[in-house]
């Protein structure tokens, strides 16, 4: 998509606080292999605003939804009723298949069909998509980066769909002042910004933005390509799993996660290997929500003053 | 400019004019409307809006009926001149494709925000004041931007009973009571002479200018106006994002409304006035859940006094109502919002006082606990099945349809291959379901007999039972405190045990009468209903009172909110009759718990036996041991004994 062409939401620059849930986002793009971003916070924190606009900011487009309205078919796959009426099979991808080697983004991922969680945990987990419906049987590899955003008034996930999330952010409410003005400020001159548009004219408020994307996507491009050629120690690698154990998170995706999020943190800071501060930075993040019965405030799985003062001890013996 | 039009106060004229100014705010939640108030309030909101926008603008209404077919789309059935086809129908939320780039505006009514369906509360909340919206639907896919404008209604009393994330999407709340028409002669005259439901359309010439004027106009905030949001923004009722920004952006309205080319502190107080905002108040968490039940207080103030204020605000012909700016003070050491004249509602969000009586979850689709043997509860939707039962003839005769092309191009096996519809197993469809309850528990609490007894752990094994079998509650409550009448039992009806409406039911105080006789009387009704009426009925039902039997209200007083002295043991005559009612119905088992009292200690007998239940003595509370109450040890069995 042009930068002249109006797009519907806020730039991703345009943003003003939600660090943490940008950068889970970010680490995610740069490293695939930690496995997606879970965004929980209460309503109105801009959870699916910052997803749509990440993903317009990488890739110019909305990221690939599943909406908590999908049928199975849309889903999976299905025929093309329009074209199945004139007796022609035309298979239709679904939206599993659209999101192969891109975002798949699920928004109120905790109000989904529990059926269509199942079908996206067997993708997730096993890597394969198999199409057995309508009389069309196929299989298929694929890989998505999955996405969610949930409000946890309304619910906690299961334990299954919780682990495939490879991050996990809590969002709050901004509470300084200044910010909290800025952010009304913003969204009224992108109001006016919108119109203007609609109405043929450009913006500088919006290429301005635009342009300060376009910079941020090429850093962040740069920063997966190094991503791979950042060193992480055996001490740090250790510390990645002494926490994990520690904080008795289940399984072993915990340590793994934390070490390819630290790694993709150092190559986004520009440095050839993994330090302390980049594991500080995720492992609240990349294990808060693999402990059995986390922590749980108003159904907000949290970290608490006790996790911050284990890691510490943990990672000062790095 | 005249304080009123069609008996609608100036101050909701102009918030709906704001509304219609700006797409972020047509959300619009009235409390406490009538179906027909509401009705008037949308007819005038699509006009402004048509005035605002320049464009078609429809409504349509929600209805209790909607699942997510009707609201998302489905295919279905149309007729040719080539013969029946299959077709995309559009729902009332998804995209107009006949539309393109001048679709009309939709205006969305919702009569009773409380009583939405599961499905049409997860629709409201996925697409109510959205940027963009998704649909992937039967082959289907939709990615626009909605151009849906909401009005909805619900009870202040039952804003707990909504999900928080639903009512967070709407911009502005309103007290509904201010949309009832003048109570005069004339209109009561106009109303004889036309039909009942008729109302004529109201004539927005004044404001009408005005909304054409603004419609063009982007004002630009001052300074002064960014420094006076500021101040505004450390008030505590606006600590949701959604809130600030709707604030901003009424702000920006009401300039454009006064057709002033900046947005000025003056617009900006005026913002806050139409909100209700007033300095900082002390700060809410959460929601109150509370232990103990708090009287029923209703609302603070009636309807005819806020009428009367909202009627005799001050008006003029532009948006610097209320006092000069330099009297504005911004007080923060006042730990209450006052109600401003000119403000929408008493409570700018009622909403973080409510008290929470919806159900953990609310927005997820239950998941089926028990094994279901025959198809009841409300139809929400279709989903495939493997079997027949529960089928939804239409709905597999639908998906069958799809097919029939191909299948009959390749060959298919039926006697006659012209007519008739070749099926296949993965055509079949059953109705998905809300889920109901094959068992009830019925409690009748008189709380005046409860004193020193034990009868909180008394109850436990009941609400137990209820828990494991996934048994619909109701609580009976005789002689609570807070009762909207002395005379008379009040019941609590519930699908799950654990609902905080029950919690409350059951931590009420006592009052200072028992119409028992009242009380049973509504379980008798509550169970006629629920185990032969319709066809959700409960199979096995439980019914448990728990009372000294010494009911001092006469039947005949509960139903006519008349005590006729002498009363002397009607009560309890009363009662006794009713419990012999109750004890002939089928499949329902009676417990009574007794609470031993002093006086009168064989009235319980007496009671049991009249219903036929077991009788269960309920110990004192100085008499248990502390934390090893086992829950299964009753001080004494006897059934129905006198």
């Amino acid at each position: 998509m042009s930068e002249a062409e109006p797009l519907p939401l806020l730039p991703y620059s345009l943003i003003i606080g939600q660090d943490q849930a940008k950068l889970a986002l970010e680490l995610s793009y740069i490293a695939p292999r930690i496995g997606g971003v879970l965004i929980s916070g209460q309503r109105g924190t801009g959870k699916s605003t910052i997803v749509r606009a990440f993903s317009a900011m990488l890739h110019g487009h909305l990221p690939v939804t599943l909406p908590i309205n999908a049928t199975d078919d849309r889903v999976i796959g299905g025929w093309n009723v329009s074209e199945l009426m004139r007796s022609k099979p035309v298979w239709q991808k679904g939206l599993l298949e659209e999101a192969h080697g891109q975002m798949l983004y699920i928004d109120e991922v905790n109000l989904l069909d529990d059926h269509i969680v199942n079908i996206i945990l067997d993708v997730a987990s096993t890597g394969i998509l198999v199409v057995q419906r309508e009389g069309q049987r196929d299989q298929k590899e694929l890989s998505f980066t999955l996405i969610g955003t949930m409000n946890p008034e309304e619910g906690l996930l299961r334990p299954q769909l919780l682990d495939r999330f490879g991050l996990m952010v809590n969002v709050q409410p901004e509470s300084d002042q200044a910010r909290r003005q800025a952010i009304v400020q913003t969204v009224l001159e992108f109001d006016d910004a919108k119109y203007l548009l609609a109405a043929g004219q450009t913006s500088r408020f919006i290429n301005d933005a635009l342009e300060s994307d376009k910079q941020r996507r090429a850093q962040l491009a740069e920063a997966r390509q190094r991503t791979q050629n950042v060193a992480i120690t055996a001490p740090i690698a250790e510390a990645c799993v002494a926490l994990a154990q520690k904080l008795g998170t289940e399984g072993h995706r915990g340590e793994y996660v934390a070490a390819a999020a630290a790694r993709a943190h150092a190559a986004l800071q520009g440095r050839a290997a993994v330090t302390v501060n980049d594991v500080k930075v995720v492992a609240p993040i990349a294990m808060q929500h693999r402990r059995p019965g986390g922590l749980h405030v108003h159904g907000q799985i949290l970290w608490s003053e006790a996790d911050e003062e284990l890691m510490e001890e943990i990672l000062s013996h790095v | 400019m005249s304080n009123s039009l069609d008996g609608l106060p100036q101050p909701l004229l102009n918030a709906l004019a704001c509304a219609a100014l700006h797409p972020g705010l047509r959300s619009l939640l009235f409390l406490d409307a009538t179906y027909n108030n509401l009705q008037r309030a949308a007819a005038i909101f699509v006009q402004m809006m048509r005035l605002a926008t320049g464009r078609a603008v429809e409504s349509a209404t929600i209805s209790a009926a909607d699942t997510d077919d009707t609201l998302w789309g489905n295919v279905s059935l149309r007729a040719n001149e080539s013969g029946p086809s299959v077709a995309w129908q559009p729902g009332l939320l998804a995209k107009n494709d006949s539309a393109d780039g001048a679709a009309p505006y939709r205006v969305i009514v919702i009569p009773d925000l409380s009583t939405l369906n599961i499905a049409a509360a997860r629709a409201c909340t996925v697409i109510v004041g959205a940027d963009v919206a998704v649909l992937d639907r039967h082959g289907r896919h939709m990615e626009w931007q909605p151009n849906f404008c909401w009005v909805a209604s619900c009870p202040s009393e039952h804003l707990g009973r909504v999900s928080t994330h639903l009512l967070d999407r709407f911009a502005l709340r309103i007290n509904g009571q201010s949309l009832g028409a003048s109570r005069d002669a004339a209109h009561l005259l106009d109303w004889i002479a036309h039909d009942a439901d008729r109302q004529a359309a109201p004539d927005l010439s004044v404001i009408a200018r005005r909304i054409r004027a603004a419609a063009a106009l982007r004002p630009i905030m001052t300074p002064e106006a960014r420094t006076q949001l500021g101040v505004y923004l450390a008030n505590a009722r606006l600590r949701f994002t959604r809130r600030e920004i709707t604030f901003g952006r009424l702000a920006v309205s009401h300039a454009r409304l006064d057709t002033s080319i900046t947005v000025t502190a003056e617009h900006v107080d005026a913002a806050a006035r139409m909100l209700g905002l007033n300095g900082t108040i002390q700060e809410r968490d959460t929601p109150r859940v509370p232990k103990r039940a708090r009287p029923s207080s209703g609302r603070s103030r009636d309807a005819a006094s806020i009428d009367d204020e909202i009627l005799n605000a001050p008006s003029s012909s532009s948006m610097d109502d209320g006092p000069p700016r330099d009297e504005l003070k911004v007080n923060r050491t006042s730990d209450v919002t006052s109600f401003a004249p000119t403000a929408l509602s008493v409570d700018p969000y009622p909403e973080d006082t409510a008290i929470v009586e919806r159900d953990h979850a609310s927005l997820q689709f239950p998941f089926p606990h028990t094994k279901v043997t025959a198809a009841r509860g409300q139809i929400v939707g279709l989903e495939r099945t493997t079997s027949a039962r529960d089928l939804s003839i239409v709905g597999t005769i639908l998906e069958a349809a799809k097919f029939q092309s191909i299948r009959r191009a390749r060959g298919g096996n039926t006697p006659n291959p012209k007519t008739g519809l070749l099926f296949s197993a993965s055509d079949l469809r059953k109705y998905r379901r809300a889920m109901v309850s094959d068992y009830l528990l019925v409690m009748v609490i008189d709380f005046t007999s409860i004193d020193d007894s034990a009868w909180d752990y008394a109850l436990l094994p009941y609400l137990r039972w209820a828990y494991v079998k996934r048994a619909a509650v109701c609580v009976i409550q005789v002689g609570a405190a807070g009762a909207r009448s002395e005379l008379r039992a009040e019941s609590v009806f519930e699908r799950r045990v654990h609902s905080p409406r029950i919690e409350r039911a059951l931590e009420s105080a006592a009052g200072k009468s028992s119409p028992l006789a009242h009380g049973l009387d509504l379980a008798l009704q509550t169970l006629r209903h629920q185990m032969q009426h319709g066809d959700s009925v409960v199979r096995q039902a439980m019914v448990v009172v728990l009372s000294d039997g010494r009911g001092n209200v006469p039947l005949s007083a509960s139903r006519m909110s008349l005590v006729i002295p002498p009363v002397m043991r009607q009560g309890i005559e009363d009662s006794l009759q009713v419990a012999r009612e109750l004890s002939v119905l089928r499949n329902v088992q009676s417990v009574l718990l007794n609470p031993q009292p002093a006086q009168y200690p064989r009235l319980p007998a007496e009671l049991a036996h009249a219903l036929n239940a077991e009788l269960v003595n309920i110990p004192l509370r100085q008499d248990m041991p502390a934390e090893t109450y086992d829950w299964d040890e009753r001080g004494g069995v006897a059934r129905g004994s006198a």
